[in-house]
């Protein structure tokens, strides 16, 4: 199986909300949970109430790759879950509150130790968690505003199999990790005239500086930690950019019931041009990778109905282009273009307390690298990704 | 059934196939391989060490399961390939010959504090099991006529079966007839003309060069160690040729790689030697007219007749010079110049470079008129001088770092020799029609690390 958590494209997750999850992630343009403090914070002035809602979904990526070799090889099985939790406040007057946690940016790679591509990545893991606090000012009944700092935690991962076999011939591995902060914001703007509703959002980029972060080295024969050629261990800095993502949103409410919402997204991965790792007590192990992402366009589509008083159904699709370009795609994040399918439901189990499900099924289009320009790792990769989301949602 | 699998199957299948959206994990269709117009059934190789799988100083067992003909044998398998027989050793630390001519086993790496109180590699000799000399006896037909020190005109003569050293202690051991009765032997040639090849290997000729290089250009004017002339190297490649085609056999040819690409000829630049200011000025207060030194890389000296004279770019020093005396002793100072069987001068590269151009021309020349894929196996050893990258490792012709090269500095080890096998195929591959896959490189053993 496989993993490579993400959605949206490069390493961008969706999966913030049971709703936008079961509208194909289309939510820019709508204010229907305390998850508009993400998607866009001057949505809080227009929701009926106050909002919590929390939730988690399960990633269960799967990719497989086809070498020069006549087998193909399967990422190991994982599951990821990435987790959101909102809190949304009517203050008096013109002003409202929210808060919102979740983890807008994972990656997640983990191949069989000895597949053949151990010595690019055996496990990869980024993970990143916002704290962004918002506040919205209502100008008028058609028009609003939001805005909130963002702050981010974040810690990496990483492994791989060094070719440099001791006298038994085994050979030796590197494990990199790390933990940093950062800091960035999330403005937006929500309108509503008649049946029309429309937003627009922007989330900013986020620098994350890894300094001293640690590097050991396993099974490293003694006589290259002699000659100073690979330590056990040191330590090293890179630095990680998230990008920023600008989201447009227009919904239509045909009745009371119906309503559907476009969105698109442009995210600005261009800022993740490469990634650098210097240590600075051994040069000799500095390297540089380069990942030259594009920016792109993602088209959501998502339709909303309530059956009854106590069920509401959504379902979505959304197409997704990919940041990686041809000559940079590597299994840390085989990327391609995508096409996601989702629906999900809201069950009032009590008067103020729902139950959210949502499945969303995204096949990554199988993808060929003939000459990749760094390391000459080339083949065919295809994956599927199955999400199942989980949520509560209480209203005051 | 579990709970578990019950939940994975709903989750994954079930809700999926009620999307209408294929199956839970992405299949790719594996290429099937075929054999295209070429029939593998009885593959031969015929050559030299680089055929027998010589590595690290020596033919070892491990070294024969990973000769480059047994990788093609391996992937030739799955297209009609027969069995690869191979005149396997015991498991052990093989057989090789020293400069001197003695019976040594494999070299391994070794890691010590230098004269200079840094870490540093050295090399040893294992030692060999003379057993592993002793004749196979005629039962077996064999598929690699891979011999260690063969050069061209060696294939076809009839004392080479002999026991060292009027024959060869390599094909001594599996030739079919090591001449008891009749005082001839049988010949390379003639015993893998008895297996009535389909499909062929033949590296030959880098013998009749590179005794002469090692020996820092046949110093001591020993017959063996001359290069071979054209004449006799045509001759034979044409009569080897003909033999190994003369059933119909397909075949490849692979060229000779040139010195600048193998370790043993470039692990010891010949400027560098390494100098204070002040061990310069010791060095020039006492320096024949001619020669000085400076602070920074300087080129060693040799002596050659009596006159001291510092190399000069182009020349090269050979590997099995004594490094640490290069590092402590004053080796190729004026002190204590190289000697000129050290060393390579720039008409000794000459006579070597037009050597293998012309060998390199026949081989050509052979391949066409036989209808033989050729492997280029100089661009390989060419493109390796500045790095191949497989799969995210980079293999070069760096001595010991490179990670291609045995500890022989002359002899691929298992890696490199897989990447010859990969060349193979690509080219059999473009010749025939054939979909032969790829092995990866990265799995055979290289250099271990002490």
């Amino acid at each position: 199986m496989a993993p490579l958590v993400s959605y949206c494209g490069g390493f961008q997750l969706n999966t913030q909300s049971q709703k936008a999850m079961g509208l194909g992630g289309s939510i820019t343009g709508l204010a229907l949970d305390g998850s508009v403090v993400f998607f866009n914070p001057a949505g809080i002035s227009f929701l009926d109430s106050n909002y919590v809602n929390v939730g988690i979904n399960l990633i269960l990526p799967n990719t497989t790759f086809l070498g020069q070799y006549s087998k193909s090889e399967e990422m190991a099985s994982q599951i990821y879950a990435p987790y959101y939790g909102y809190l949304t406040y009517k203050l008096k007057g013109k002003w409202s509150t929210g808060l919102s946690i979740n983890n807008p940016f994972m990656l997640g790679a983990k191949w069989e130790d000895n597949w053949s591509g151990r010595y690019l990545v055996q496990e990869e893991k980024i993970n990143t968690t916002f704290i962004q606090p918002t506040i919205s000012y209502k100008i008028n009944d058609h028009i609003a505003f939001g805005v909130g700092p963002a702050f981010v935690l974040s810690s990496f991962n990483f492994r791989k199999e060094l070719p440099y076999s001791n006298i038994n011939g085994s050979e030796a591995s590197a494990e990199l990790k790390g933990n940093t902060t950062g800091i960035g914001y999330n403005a937006g703007i929500f309108a509503s005239y008649g049946k029309f509703t429309f937003g627009f959002d922007y989330r900013s980029k986020v620098k994350l500086d890894f300094k001293n972060a640690d590097a050991n080295f396993n099974n490293v024969p003694p006589s290259l930690i002699l000659n100073n050629t690979i330590p056990n261990s040191t330590s090293f800095n890179t630095t990680i950019n998230l990008p920023s993502v600008f989201s447009l949103g227009l919904g239509y409410k045909f009745t009371e019931k119906f309503l559907l919402n476009f969105d698109l997204n442009y995210t600005g991965w261009s800022v993740y041009d490469s990634i650098k790792l210097e240590y600075p007590d051994y040069p000799s192990l500095n390297n540089s990778s380069a990942k030259e992402y594009k920016s792109i366009v993602t088209i959501h589509l998502g339709a909303q109905y309530k059956s009854t008083e106590k069920l509401t159904l959504r379902a979505g699709i959304a197409i997704d282009q990919s940041p990686v370009k041809d000559g940079y795609l590597s299994p840390e994040l085989p990327d391609a273009s995508r096409f996601i399918v989702s629906g999900g439901i809201t069950y009032r189990i009590k008067r103020h307390l729902y139950f959210e499900g949502t499945y969303m099924f995204e096949s990554v289009k199988e993808r060929k690298e003939t000459s990749n320009l760094y390391n000459n790792f080339n083949g065919t990769y295809k994956t599927y990704l199955n999400h199942i989301g989980l949520g509560l949602q209480y209203n005051f | 059934m579990d709970f578990n699998i019950i939940s994975k199957k709903i989750l994954c299948c079930g809700i999926v196939a009620s999307l209408f959206i294929v199956g839970c994990k992405p299949a790719l269709d594996e290429p099937k391989a075929s054999a295209g117009t070429a029939n593998f059934s009885r593959f031969v190789a015929v050559g030299s060490d680089l055929t027998a799988g010589f590595t690290d100083g020596a033919l070892t067992l491990e070294g024969q399961q990973n000769s480059f003909p047994a990788i093609l044998a391996g992937q030739f398998m799955a297209v009609g390939g027969g069995s690869f027989n191979q005149p396997y050793l015991s498991n052990g630390t093989g057989i090789g010959f020293n400069a001197t001519g003695n019976l040594v086993g494999k070299l391994s790496l070794s890691s010590s504090i230098n004269c200079l109180g840094t870490s540093s590699f050295f090399t040893v000799n294992a030692t060999a099991n003379p057993n592993d000399l002793q004749w196979l006896g005629t039962q077996t037909r064999y598929n690699n006529f891979g011999v260690p020190g063969a050069k061209s005109f060696n294939l076809e003569s009839q004392i080479f079966g002999k026991s060292a050293p009027v024959g060869n202690a390599f094909y001594h051991r599996f030739a079919t007839d090591t001449g008891a009765t009749s005082g001839l032997t049988s010949t390379v040639l003639g015993d893998a003309f008895k297996v009535n090849p389909t499909f062929f290997s033949l590296w030959i000729g880098l013998n009749d060069v590179m005794f002469y290089a090692q020996s820092g250009g046949n110093e001591s004017n020993i017959s063996m160690n001359e290069i071979t002339p054209d004449s006799i190297f045509n001759a034979s490649l044409n009569r080897i040729a003909n033999s190994l085609t003369g059933n119909g056999a397909n075949g490849i040819i692979l060229n000779l790689p040139s010195i600048e690409n193998i370790p043993f000829f470039t692990a010891i630049p010949y400027n560098s030697l390494i100098l204070t200011q002040s061990q310069a000025n010791a060095l020039n207060a006492t320096s024949p007219v001619g020669v000085s030194f400076k602070e920074g890389a300087n080129a060693y000296v040799v002596n050659v007749n009596g006159n001291v004279r510092q190399l000069v770019e182009g020349e090269m020093i050979l590997l099995s010079t004594s490094v640490d005396s290069l590092r402590c002793n004053g080796l190729g100072t004026p002190v204590n110049p190289l000697s000129t069987k050290m060393i390579l001068d720039l008409q000794e590269v000459s006579n070597i470079h037009s050597a293998i151009a012309s060998f390199n021309a026949k081989i050509k020349d052979i391949a066409l008129t036989s209808n033989l894929a050729i492997v280029d196996a100089n661009a390989l050893f060419k493109t390796m001088t500045s790095g191949i990258v497989f799969n995210g490792v980079k293999y070069s012709t760096e001595y010991i770092s490179g990670g291609a090269f045995s500890l022989d500095g002359i002899h691929p080890n298992s890696k490199g020799y897989a990447l010859i096998a990969n060349q193979c195929i690509d080219v059999i591959n473009g010749k025939f029609k054939s979909t032969i896959t790829h092995v990866d490189v990265n799995n055979y053993s290289g250099i271990r690390f002490p």
